[in-house]
């Protein structure tokens, strides 16, 4: 080697550091963890799936939907003031309105077979 | 009887380990020139083969090791120039050695151009340069451990010696 290229610390044999043995022990020794990721991906994916599952917006109770609902319907009941009847129509089968002081009654009428697209015409 | 397997493995990992430690720790040298790195690259290749010891007889495993050694060590230089592409890599590359006195820097200089000169050499000769500079194996154990021909040892031995010493006669280079 030495008589094609220059000698120079690039091209010399380095003696390399003390307690290389020792190093390679402990590391043959510690505990392998190098592959522990390939547990954790389908770990971290139930997890977020469980968090998906868990925060996710659910449909409120049937219950509460048709108050809301009425209360809608009912809201601006003072429109005739007492004195009209008022007839509302909603879209959707509505459930019993709780009833207030101050409002009228309200009973509600259902047309089970109506056809999609049903209009009325004041007398 | 699993453990006393696992002793014999031990002891015959680590006699290798003893008595190739220098040369697989130089030839890791040239390619990630911090002798710290160098060193971590060699027990990596050592913890690769004792997670590998079942299959491994150790009586033909040196070329195995250098194989090892020196394909972590392309990894790792390849990964320290895309990090330095990048502005993320850190200068770990130990300096030159001093010289002396007035011819110092000619010296700093030169060895500096030579290692400039290694790393630009392509792979398959590099390889086979710092195997046969520094492994102590001959042509035919270099050849089965890169899986070449004998002769084709020699000639890119021949090809890598004379690209350094073409670039070094090149005025402008360095």
């Amino acid at each position: 080697m030495a008589d094609e290229l220059p000698d120079v610390p690039a091209l010399r044999v380095i003696e390399p550091p003390p307690g290389g043995l020792v190093a390679l022990r402990a590391r043959i020794d510690r505990p392998r963890r190098g592959r522990r990721w390939f547990v954790m991906v389908p770990l971290f994916a139930v997890a977020a799936l469980l968090v998906v599952l868990v925060a996710r917006p659910r449909p409120a109770p049937r219950e509460v939907d048709a108050l809301r609902a009425s209360e809608g319907v009912l809201r601006d009941h003072e429109i005739g003031r007492g004195e009209v009847p008022f007839y509302w129509v909603a879209s959707r089968r509505g459930g019993p309105s709780p009833r207030t002081r101050g409002r009228p009654a309200v009973t509600t009428i259902s047309i089970d077979d109506a056809p999609r697209v049903t209009t009325f015409r004041a007398p | 009887m699993a453990e006393a397997g696992d002793q014999a493995h031990r002891a015959a990992l680590e006699a290798m380990y003893v008595a190739q430690e220098r040369g697989l720790v130089n030839a890791a040298y040239r390619y990630v020139w911090s002798m710290d790195e160098a060193r971590d690259v060699v027990q990596d290749a050592f913890v690769r083969l004792w997670n590998k010891r079942d299959r491994i007889e150790w009586d033909r495993a040196v070329g195995l090791a250098y194989t090892i050694v020196l394909g972590i060590a392309h990894n790792r230089r390849r990964a320290r120039r895309v990090r330095r592409a990048f502005g993320l890599a850190r200068t770990d590359e130990d300096e030159p050695p001093p010289t002396r006195a007035d011819d110092a820097l000619d010296a700093a200089r030169l060895d500096a151009r030579v290692r400039r000169c290694i790393d630009e050499l392509p792979e398959k000769l590099r390889s086979v340069l710092v195997m046969s500079l520094f492994s102590g194996l001959d042509y035919a154990q270099i050849g089965a451990a890169l899986g070449i021909p004998v002769g084709t040892v020699g000639s890119r031995r021949t090809e890598a010696v004379a690209r350094i010493r073409a670039r070094l006669e090149e005025p402008n280079h360095g």
